[in-house]
């Protein structure tokens, strides 16, 4: 009881005071992850001791649902989140004050993409058409992966309306769509690559790539007053996850790379060769990120028009 | 000679051999048959990347011990905690509620209104008050376990017999006397089938808490697993999950046995 107590004040006490950083301590900083190959960087950043050099020691709290990172975040429980750009905006309309401080993922340029729409290979599903009636799985509604597949299956000549969409786990995916409890999945890797070179299923469509290309997916997050009340802390936080970026970009595939992946994702060296590794960015261009607010307010997860240079924070944006 | 030396006492009879299906070993044969069902389940009949044999299940149980041995742990620490807060609250109130019909008829609809809320359900808005860690954890593994406790202690204090109470007044014992004398002890038994209930619970309400809100435990190693396309090493947790469970389940009967060794139900 004298121990909930105590934690429960310990809580409280660092969700409302500042971090104060001195020359000799560091300042500790608790990031909600998502255990992707997506948060690369920020796991390079830590391994290398990029964090350190910057004078932050950095926490890692891993959700591999990614459910609780926003909450977590508006309560002061983290200084920073890994989330994607719908489910920070759907929380910065709501007021919850949240601004994307570093980038962390984009989609492929082209296809083949890091996600898709699949079905079983004889199923003939190629377009949004194909799907008139039919039951496509996605993780989580109203999240980006929802967002996305109803603005493929609009854009390929189907009606998004025409179709039912069900809550799988990424997981799942594959034995819902064999088992014929769906018709087609919206899949990330590794389960995506696993499925398609197993034979499983066949690719329908890249809703990422196919509407906007290199799309800004993933993203780090804080909120106004975390940034107002501690500008230098979030300056280095970035400065040394970007030191990450640069770092996972010249190394990627190497051996010391697939160590630090395989640590932090549990992935097994084979899956892990077989992944498409793509370049990580440290800015997000507004003009990038301006049509997925758009897709949100056309399909109401937002009721106004959102503006995405609202969203990013000066330390995400070109110089 | 007398009769009795004319009819020798028969030898005790010879234990009757049980036939095997009425013996214990028929329930270890079940599990046997059943592990067997599974592994050839996976090798012949479901092709499934999620659904392993039983052998590379083992193999994962022995090469991912290390992990497994901090998960369970941290996951039982965790449970520990919670479970002995909700224990000891649920019978401090069920003692509370079953003594006083006043304290009853105020606290009864409330009970009845916070007892169903599913776990998942309650974890966001704790996560806003309590953050991620484990004071969120405990208390969500404490709240599971207070109400069987609350509702067993109740039912076992209001279960002592009358006549027992109006004896001891009779003989001038202090209330404080019969309270712990009589219907502690009355009681007891009815506490130890709700904590054996809040036991269960508690260990699934913490490995679902592990799961929402992870980083440690059992319950994040099982969705990270499950991410990380190894379902052997998944379902390794998940057999030593079992396991645990009844584990504890035996430890809880042993205690009891221990503690109430005067009490014969039925």
């Amino acid at each position: 009881m004298k121990n909930l107590a105590t934690s429960t004040l310990y809580a409280a006490a660092f969700a409302l005071t500042p971090l104060a950083a001195t020359a000799d301590e560091l300042t500790t900083v608790r990031v909600s992850t998502i255990p992707i190959i997506d948060t690369a960087p920020l796991q390079v950043a830590i391994t290398k001791g990029f964090f350190e050099e910057a004078g932050l020691k950095v926490d890692t709290t891993p959700t591999a649902g990614g459910a609780v990172g926003l909450p977590a975040l508006a309560s002061g429980a983290v200084q920073f989140t890994f989330s994607n750009s719908v489910s920070i905006a759907l929380g910065a309309s709501q007021g919850l004050g949240f601004k994307v401080v570093a980038a962390g993922s984009f989609t492929a340029d082209a296809a083949p993409d890091i996600a898709g729409i699949v079905a079983k290979p004889d199923a003939g599903i190629k377009t949004g058409a194909d799907l008139a009636g039919k039951t496509v799985a996605v993780n989580t509604r109203n999240n980006i992966i929802w967002l996305y597949a109803k603005a493929w299956v609009d854009a390929t000549g189907g009606s998004s309306d025409d179709l039912t969409y069900l809550e799988v786990p990424f997981p799942q995916m594959l034995d819902a769509v064999k088992g014929d409890q769906v018709d087609a999945a919206f899949l990330v890797d590794p389960f995506l690559t696993a499925g398609i070179s197993a034979g499983d299923v066949a690719i329908s469509g890249w809703p990422y790539s196919e509407i906007q290309p290199s799309l800004p997916v993933g993203m780090y997050a804080a909120t106004e007053q975390y940034i107002a009340e501690n500008p230098e802390t979030v300056a280095a936080f970035v400065e040394a996850y970007n030191k990450g970026v640069d770092w996972a970009n010249e190394n990627a595939g190497t051996d010391e790379w697939a160590e630090i992946i395989a640590s932090y994702t549990r992935l097994t060296p084979d899956r892990l060769a077989g992944l498409k590794i793509l370049p990580y960015y440290k800015v997000i261009d507004p003009e990038a990120l301006q049509p997925t607010m758009d897709l949100m307010l056309k399909y109401d997860l937002l009721s106004s028009e959102f503006s995405a240079s609202d969203l990013l924070h000066d330390t995400v944006l070109a110089k | 000679m007398t009769a009795q030396t004319m009819t020798e006492p028969a030898p005790p009879p010879a234990k009757p051999r049980r036939p095997l299906l009425q013996s214990r070993v028929s329930g270890v044969l079940l599990v046997l048959a059943l592990l067997v069902l599974w592994d050839l389940s996976a090798r012949f009949w479901v092709d499934s990347t999620s659904w392993p044999t039983v052998t590379a299940v083992l193999a994962a149980l022995f090469s991912g011990s290390a992990d497994l041995f901090a998960a369970f742990t941290s996951t039982i620490s965790l449970m520990l905690k919670g479970f002995v807060l909700g224990a000891l609250l649920g019978v401090a109130g069920g003692i509370a509620i079953g003594l006083s019909p006043f304290l009853r008829r105020a606290f009864t609809p409330l009970l009845e209104f916070l007892r169903p809320l599913p776990v998942p359900g309650i974890v966001p808005p704790l996560i806003l008050l309590l953050g991620i860690d484990d004071a969120m954890k405990i208390t969500v593994v404490a709240f599971s376990t207070f109400f069987p406790v609350l509702i067993n202690a109740a039912q076992g204090v209001r279960m002592v017999d009358p006549v027992l109470i109006d004896m001891a007044r009779t003989f001038r014992h202090s209330r404080l006397r019969s309270m712990w004398q009589l219907t502690l002890p009355a009681a007891l038994p009815y506490v130890f089938s709700g904590l054996r209930i809040s036991l269960a619970l508690a260990l699934i309400v913490t490995v679902v808490a592990e799961m929402i809100a992870g980083g440690t435990g059992i319950g994040y190693y099982l969705m990270t697993m499950q991410y990380a396309m190894q379902p052997d090493r998944m379902y390794a947790g998940v057999v030593l999950l079992a396991a645990t469970g009844y584990a504890l389940n035996w430890l809880l009967l042993l205690a009891e046995r221990r503690l109430l060794h005067w009490y014969s139900p039925g």
